[in-house]
């Protein structure tokens, strides 16, 4: 039987257009998101893995090498069950950092460029031969099925068709980011049309040769040596080698990295593929003895490498031979589309953008999309090219092993990246260039010219070219040689400081924080210095697009989300560009302060973010480290009293609640930013206390939102212990309104106190004169002697100025404002003062009996408050006036002297003196030696809060001869004296 | 990344990847070969290691969770 081109074709190119149908569905969402994102599709989509070599070739390869087959799929499952520790990290490393190819993920570790393009001309070599592979096992297949020899035209549309889909649904984002889910879709219903193809021929051809399986166990039990036949090549020494290319194949392969990780949508999907796609294989693979043994007894008149097809025709179904057909189709449709994917992003990043630059285009995207498309193509062309050239005797098996092999030298360099942070880019380089050259010699050659160059060196026979053992050698001797140099010139040399960083990113330690301060203080700045590379939509666009990502907006002016805002547009140019030139890019046209050493603001934010994150993951000393760091911080953040750090530059690096609270600004505001670029008040406020000589603010007056508040400042410097003094500062903040308010609420009482205790005498002295007045008047009513009337207005009007002299003293002290209250210091007649002071206790029927004695001197002038001055006056001569009660003779005498720029005042009575327990707290308020309801317990406190708001200082000293109370204040200045 | 970042599963699976080495490429895989076994042992066997796997990815979600 056979069947005609025509149907072939036609069936071909439907099936294609199927895909393509299933693939525009996907990306319509004619289908359930549900069914498009499960992470069955995301297994099925790894059977990329299976290319025509799986589908056609096992058999033939199973005829030849027995289990050996089987090594090809036991080797993926072996780098699946390290999922956790190989597949996982490699995951997050291309999430986190957009790396879209293999070649993405070495330049990245080695920061290198020379790294990528090495790695893309490697994948190049070993994939352009297998791309061939497919395209021969379509046209061979054609050939079987319809003995048509001529089947290049049918190759032809297949590669067409196979670029049209691979530009349409692969290339149809530039990053990444976004994910081709249509083509991802049209992937695994592929591996699902392989097992379906695979599993029917082989439950026919197991009916039509065996009647069912118990005839097929049947044969085997009468013919053991089959068994023998299978297990036999398997206890060879090539089967660990074919392990070791299997398991870097399942992983590194352009095609399977790209569905692995670039088209990956959620990273819990891999740990499902790391049991369920090993189990896809099985399936796959279960039925290839089954349909070697079929063929044996149903022979076919095909190669061993089309016994499918061969075995599809002997059914005698049409139907059967053209889903054997199609299931070929698929396997090879679908590792072309996605290996030319992965090699054109490797051939844009590393080899065409780094020749021919980034231009500042009006669409840079686009052409970037099309740049891509056009590399998908060549890259298809490159392989149809290679299909034309290739020899038809080579069989499916040795080219695909070929191409194994090339990836497994790539094996050394995944294991330092992700395990070996001492590793180099020129170890790596020395290492992959001469593991190349060893698998150009030994393994790509000898096909070609049919002449093994182990044999040159005695390391094999001349007689094992393209057998399992020539594989064996070529891979020791290539991954050897490979990792020797890779292990020995990192060693002998040295790594830069880009190497150290990603070397610590990949193994997620600490990398380097950023060296210095960003020059672009927006993000509309952002878009200004990028605009001349890539132009001003492009850059406006990822600048939004990064913004995004951050939910950050326009006005984002934070030093530390300005840096964070730099490295996330790294990361996405990295996925659109490759890291290389994405990180040229950023460096280039983001670039920092090199010289500005104010980056520890940033850096001790990035330190406990990142501490933050990997909390779960401290172990041993370094989890006691972090449990005592938290324990220290949250000391600090519970602190009642404002405090803020400062590192180089006035940079604010901490920032705790109690001042944020207080100031009314948050953390996320203000960490990264200078003092000075703090909202008013604080700004200036702290700004010009860091730049005081004082180390400490007391009671800093502050308008506040239209409000008085009063706070005290203090600062310190941060030493690092073995260190000099690190130039960082930590400013304290205390809250004092509540107690300045209370003050002065106790001063207003205190005063009301005093004004009562003189109402008595006050009422007597104004009594006085108004006796006298009433006399007066009743003399001058009957007065008729003009001269005597005139004398009787004067003494009228003189006691009424007694009585007006009295009231203004009252009033002026009842109404003189806060004793505490804001005003600049003045200068202050001190003899006048205590006059004044004096009057006012004498109103006190408890002072009459005093004797003052002012010798202050007439012109001597202090730095005061006038009115405060006078209050402290006054209730230092009442607690005079009380102390004396008992004595008739009682006295005080209030001396002063000059002593440089201060002056010395004394109050001294000769009453019966403060016992000496009570010395030390008659100046806390409310304590009082006198009888309760005589005295509240203010009047000295209150004394020495306006002492001290002058700037002086107060001193008491007590016996048995009386009280001496000791005030010290500064001399007016010229100009103060001048102004008063 | 060389310290596995879910230490359990980091640990297990590199223990299952030991046990499999053991299984499928060491003396013990000559000798189960050289068996006068059924055809489908290396699946059977294959079939343990897919299980094992499946066990430990419950575990590693789980653990990442």
């Amino acid at each position: 039987m056979q069947i005609d081109l025509t149907t072939l074709s036609i069936s071909a190119i439907l099936y294609l257009l199927l895909l393509f149908l299933i693939a525009h569905a996907a990306e319509k969402r004619w289908l359930p998101g549900k069914l498009v994102r499960h992470p069955a599709v995301y297994v099925l989509s790894l059977g990329v893995y299976a290319t025509s070599w799986s589908y056609y070739g096992s058999v033939g390869f199973a005829e030849q090498q027995g289990l050996l087959f089987l090594t090809i799929y036991l080797g993926v499952t072996l780098a699946f069950v390290l999922t956790p520790v190989l597949l996982m990290p490699i995951l997050r490393l291309t999430r986190t950092y957009q790396l879209s190819s293999v070649a993405d993920l070495f330049a990245f570790r080695f920061n290198s460029q020379p790294v990528g393009v090495l790695v893309t001309l490697l994948m190049l070599a070993g994939v352009l031969p297998y791309i061939a592979l497919q395209i021969r096992a379509v046209t061979e297949s054609t050939v079987v099925l319809s003995q048509d020899s001529s089947p290049q035209v049918l190759a032809l549309w297949f590669v067409l068709i196979v670029s049209l889909f691979a530009i349409i649904f692969g290339a149809r984002h530039v990053t990444p980011r976004e994910k081709h889910e249509g083509m991802v879709v049209a992937i695994a219903f592929e591996s699902v049309m392989k097992l379906f193809a695979l599993m029917l021929v082989a439950g026919v051809a197991i009916y039509q040769a065996f009647g069912g399986p118990a005839g097929l166990q049947q044969h085997l039990a009468e013919n053991p040596q089959l068994i023998e036949d299978l297990y036999g090549p398997a206890q060879g020494g090539a089967w660990p080698s074919f392990l070791v290319l299997a398991f870097a194949a399942g992983f590194l392969l352009p095609r399977q990295f790209h569905m692995l990780f670039t088209e990956n949508i959620r990273s819990r999907h891999l740990y499902t593929a790391s049991w369920a796609f090993p189990l896809y294989m099985l399936a796959l693979t279960l039925v290839i003895p089954p349909i070697l043994w079929s063929a044996q007894v149903l022979q076919p008149e095909t190669s061993p490498d089309y016994h499918v097809l061969g075995l599809s025709l002997a059914s005698g179904s049409p139907t059967l031979a053209i889903i054997a057909y199609l299931g070929g189709i698929s396997a090879a449709s679908a590792m072309i589309v996605v290996s030319t994917l992965a090699i054109s992003s490797m051939a844009m990043n590393h080899l065409l953008l780094p020749l021919a630059g980034v231009q500042p285009r009006h669409d840079l995207y686009g052409a970037l999309r099309w740049t891509r498309r056009a590399l998908i193509v060549a890259v298809i062309t490159a392989g149809y090219i290679f299909y034309l050239l290739m020899e038809v005797g080579t069989g499916l098996v040795g080219w695909g092993l070929i191409s194994f092999l090339a990836m497994a030298q790539l094996l050394p360099g995944i294991l330092g990246l992700l395990f070996w942070p001492r590793a180099t880019a020129n170890g790596f380089i020395a290492g992959l260039v001469a593991g190349a050259t060893v698998w150009v010699l030994t393994a790509l050659l000898p096909p070609l010219t049919g002449h093994s160059v182990l044999s040159w060196f005695s390391l094999t026979s001349e007689a094992a070219v393209g057998s399992p053992e020539m594989y064996q050698s070529a891979t020791f001797w290539s991954l050897s040689i490979n990792a020797i140099l890779f292990v020995l010139v990192s060693l002998l040399g040295r790594q830069n400081d880009a190497e150290r960083d990603t070397a610590s990113t990949c193994r997620e330690l600490t990398p380097s924080f950023p060296a210095g301060d960003l020059r672009a203080a927006s993000p509309a700045q952002f878009v200004e210095r990028l605009a001349s590379v890539m132009g001003r939509n492009t850059a406006s666009a990822e600048v939004e697009r990064a913004l995004r990502d951050l939910a950050m907006d326009w006005k984002e002016d934070r030093p530390g989300a300005l840096h964070d805002l730099r490295i996330r547009i790294q990361r996405n140019l990295s996925g659109m560009m490759g890291p290389v030139l994405a990180r040229m890019i950023v460096d280039h046209r983001l670039e920092l302060e090199q010289e500005d050493p104010a980056t520890r603001a940033q850096n001790v934010r990035l330190i406990e973010d990142r501490l933050e994150t990997s909390r779960t993951r401290l172990r041993g000393l370094a989890a006691e480290l972090d449990r005592l760091r938290r324990y220290h911080r949250q000391i600090i953040e519970d602190l009642p009293v404002g405090v803020c750090a400062l590192a180089h530059g006035n940079r604010l690096v901490r920032w705790n609640p109690a001042i944020a609270k207080l100031t009314g600004i948050a953390l996320s505001d203000v960490i990264g930013r200078r003092l000075d670029e703090l909202p008013p008040p604080w700004g200036n406020l702290l700004s010009e206390f860091l730049n005081d000589s004082e180390t400490h603010w007391h009671r800093q007056q502050v308008q506040e939102s239209g409000q008085t508040r009063w706070y005290s400042l203090h600062k310190a410097s941060i030493e690092e212990p073995g260190r000099d003094r690190s130039g960082d500062t930590v400013l304290l903040i205390e809250d004092f309104t509540d107690l300045q308010v209370l003050e002065k609420e106790l001063a207003h009482s205190e005063r009301l106190a005093s004004i009562g205790r003189l109402a008595a005498g006050v009422a007597h002295e104004i009594g006085n004169p108004v006796t006298g007045i009433t006399c007066l008047a009743q003399e001058l009513r009957d007065e008729p002697d003009p001269a005597k009337v005139q004398d009787c207005a004067d003494d009228i009007l003189h006691q009424a100025q007694r009585i007006n002299n009295i009231v203004q003293s009252l009033v002026r002290y009842a109404h003189g404002g806060s004793p505490l209250s804001a005003g600049s210091l003045e200068a202050v007649n001190l003899h006048e003062t205590v006059a004044e002071a004096t009057r006012l206790t004498m109103l006190s029927r408890r002072a009459r009996n005093l004797r003052f004695d002012n010798r202050v001197p007439v012109d001597l002038q202090v730095e005061a408050k006038s009115q405060p001055l006078v209050q402290v006056f006054v209730n230092l001569f009442t607690n005079a006036a009380d102390a004396c009660h008992d004595r008739a003779d009682g006295r005080v005498r209030v001396t002063a002297r000059i002593l440089e720029r201060q002056v010395l005042i004394r109050v001294r009575d000769n009453g019966c003196g403060i016992e000496k327990h009570s010395i030390a707290r008659v100046l806390e308020p409310f304590y009082t030696t006198k009888q309760p309801g005589q005295g509240t317990g203010l009047g000295l406190p209150l004394v020495y809060n306006i002492i001290r708001d002058c700037g002086g200082a107060l001193d008491i000293d007590s016996d048995a001869a009386g009280t001496a109370v000791t005030l010290t204040l500064n001399t007016a200045s010229a100009q103060q004296t001048e102004e008063a | 990344m060389a310290q596995p970042t879910e230490q359990g599963p980091g640990a297990a699976s590199v223990l299952l990847f030991l046990f499999s080495l053991f299984l499928l490429a060491s003396p013990f895989a000559g000798w189960w070969m050289q068996l006068p076994a059924p055809w489908y042992v290396v699946y059977l066997l294959w079939l343990l290691i897919i299980g094992l796997s499946a066990w430990l990815a419950g575990r590693a979600r789980r653990h990442a969770n």
